[in-house]
């Protein structure tokens, strides 16, 4: 996609890492990817913001959002899923092989993506949907899973991601899924 | 072996059904074995990535080398490949010409 080359140069030529760009490029394909597959092909924006200082991080903000029908109803209109409360439907979204299409289908990755990306980081991913949040935060060890109130009733998905330049750790498929058991575990 | 350059199919490899066109593409005009190369290829997702990769791995008895790619696409190819039974062998070189090899 060329929007993605030139966000490429002009992150270049501020200094961030190619480890950055590369995980900006990952993840906001996947958000993107989300959007077109299950909100049902409506626009979807998104915005980039960059910080550093002297002699300190570079950081890099994405928000990214859709006006389709939100995770949880999307989540929970699939038989096997209509039995969760729609804050469980939120979170099991992120797990790996959970989808609003058939597990036939062997979808439901991106979100596992974006928390592996966030938590291998070090930084934090904020989503809304359906009137309510969920805050990761993966910036002290141990991370924290917290509810958040959603900031507008409007509907669809917004996701706020940081990233920070700083190299990706390898987090499992597994490890995602093991915190979010844990976590709903806990509700 | 053939080497596909994955570099045309673009810089960012995310969307599933841009990764189903280029399996399609691929295996239309390619004698397998083939090796990926991701020379300037920036980033790789999960969907497209389980649409080749994957894919092109259980033509070819279940391996697939994989040549040039960046400290996160290793993690990203690492993450598609968990829980499969596919071997990912890893080739790349940096800039003093050394190469490094490993397996997954």
């Amino acid at each position: 996609m060329p929007v993605f080359d030139d966000i490429y140069r002009s992150l270049k030529t501020q200094g961030f890492s190619k480890d950055l760009c590369a995980s900006l490029g990952w993840t906001l394909g996947e958000l993107a990817d989300n959007t077109a597959t299950h909100a049902g092909g409506v626009p979807c924006y998104f915005m980039l913001s960059s910080t550093s200082a002297p002699a300190s991080r570079k950081f890099l903000t994405l928000t990214i959002g859709d006006i389709g029908v939100g995770i949880p109803a999307a989540i929970r209109s699939k038989e096997k899923y209509k039995g969760l409360k729609n804050y469980e439907a939120l979170l099991s979204a992120f797990k790996s092989n959970v989808s609003s299409w058939g597990d036939e289908h062997k979808r439901g990755k991106g979100l596992n993506d974006v928390l592996a990306i966030s938590k291998g980081n070090g930084a934090w991913v904020r989503t809304e949907s359906n009137n309510m949040g969920v805050f990761f935060d993966f910036r002290a060890d141990p991370y924290t899973i917290r509810p958040r109130s959603a900031g507008t009733e409007q509907d669809g998905t917004r996701y706020c991601m940081v990233l920070i330049d700083t190299k990706l750790e390898l987090v499992s498929k597994r490890e995602i899924d093991g915190m979010l058991d844990n976590y709903l575990g806990q509700l | 072996m053939n080497v596909i350059k994955m570099n045309e199919f673009g810089s960012t490899l995310t969307d599933r059904e841009d990764g189903k066109k280029a399996f399609r593409e691929i295996s239309g005009r390619s004698t397998f074995p083939v090796a990926l190369d991701f020379s300037d290829v920036v980033s790789l997702g999960s969907s497209f990535g389980e649409e080749v990769i994957l894919k092109i791995a259980s033509l070819q008895g279940g391996g697939i080398a994989i040549l040039n790619v960046n400290h996160v696409i290793k993690i990203s190819i690492t993450r598609i490949i968990e829980d499969t039974s596919i071997r990912v062998s890893f080739t790349d070189s940096s800039e003093g010409g050394k190469s490094r090899q490993g397996i997954v």
